[in-house]
């Protein structure tokens, strides 16, 4: 079962229209873009998804958007998590998780946990799911960070809890848990550009922004990564270097929204408080991204 | 000064729980991803009140 979230997940944005309802049709293009370019699994509802600002209802009609188009091709991964343990768990028993392989669970934010209160946290998440887990530590967002001690704590005290996405653009911190894992707990790379370094470290793939947009480049960067030809794979990785830092300068979604804007996918409008990139990051996003247009299977 | 850190220490507010729940003046009990404060730092903010006795 953990193989199937080896490789290059993406974690799907979510396109609106320009009266900011959510564009479905532009999602299910998207989707299908990441299928023929060989993206190997989909995210739902992370944070570039704009899960803070889509409703329980819209994010019910996201899911099943991706269920029907992706038409069980690849396994899904769908967002459950937050910083209230006794809603997060009801959200869990609440959801129709007959077409998902995994949750992706964000460490708690804002209230500053301690590591045993993250425990707890996630035994009760655990718990209460019917499903794998992918623990999501991100402490520049949570203002917390989960510690490797307590997410090998957790590896080994639930065996639904499979995974780790690790965000914390920490070297040492991704060898610390790639050095004393068992071994079939997965660490993913939920750092586009430290992805490639940690998979030749023993790392499972990545959870990636970029990977969406130029899934072909992505996904074969990765792979190679898999097979330990670091050479190729670098060079493709420099290649995407620019792209990567460009679409993280001001702000996630914003950044990947104007990518797919430039390759004419879907508009790159986005929900206060966030707001669409500057002209300016446009402009650079437009130059880095050509090029990379007539690489990938496109719709148009 | 003392107090101050030690309240911060792990967690707001199971640090000033631990306060409270000194003073007897309600109990230390916090909602999960929340945890109360360990024994041990309980038992420092059991100390430092001391000095304000």
């Amino acid at each position: 079962m953990n193989k199937n979230f080896t490789g290059t997940g993406v974690a799907l944005i979510t396109p609106f229209n320009d009266d900011l309802s959510v564009d479905h049709k532009s999602l299910e293009e998207i989707v299908e873009y990441n299928i023929a370019n060989g993206t190997d699994y989909l995210v739902i509802s992370g944070t570039t998804g704009e899960s803070v600002t889509v409703t329980a209802e819209e994010k019910k009609a996201i899911t099943n958007t991706v269920i029907k188009a992706n038409n069980g091709r690849l396994p899904l991964v769908l967002g459950i998590g937050g910083n209230n343990t006794a809603q997060v768990v009801e959200e869990i028993k609440n959801t129709d998780l007959s077409n998902i392989d995994a949750i992706l669970s964000v460490s708690p934010y804002y209230s500053k946990p301690t590591q045993e209160g993250l425990y707890q946290h996630f035994k009760a998440v655990a718990e209460a799911s019917p499903v794998s887990i992918i623990l999501y530590n991100v402490p520049g967002r949570t203002a917390k960070d989960m510690t490797p001690e307590t997410t090998l704590r957790l590896a080994q005290d639930f065996k639904n809890i499979v995974a780790v996405k690790e965000a914390g653009n920490n070297v040492h911190q991704y060898l610390q848990l790639l050095k004393n894992k068992p071994e079939d707990f997965l660490v993913i790379s939920g750092d586009d550009d430290l992805a490639l370094g940690v998979v030749l470290a023993g790392g499972a793939g990545v959870i990636s922004v970029l990977g969406q947009a130029v899934p072909k480049e992505f996904t074969t960067m990765i792979n190679l990564g898999l097979e330990g030809k670091a050479k190729e794979a670098y060079a493709l990785h420099f290649k995407l270097m620019d792209l990567t830092s460009l679409i993280f300068a001001e702000n996630n979604p914003a950044g990947i929204k104007a990518v797919f804007q430039a390759l004419k996918m879907c508009s790159a409008n986005v929900r206060l408080p966030l707001v669409e990139a500057t002209n300016e990051l446009k402009q650079k996003i437009a130059e880095a991204a050509y090029g990379f247009n007539k690489l990938n299977f496109c719709r148009k | 000064m003392d107090l101050t850190s030690l309240i911060f220490a792990e967690n707001n507010p199971a640090g000033i729980k631990a306060v409270f729940q000194a003073l007897k003046m309600c109990n230390a009990n916090v909602r999960l991803p929340l945890v109360e404060a360990t024994n041990e730092l309980k038992q420092k903010i059991v100390e430092a009140l001391k000095v304000l006795a």
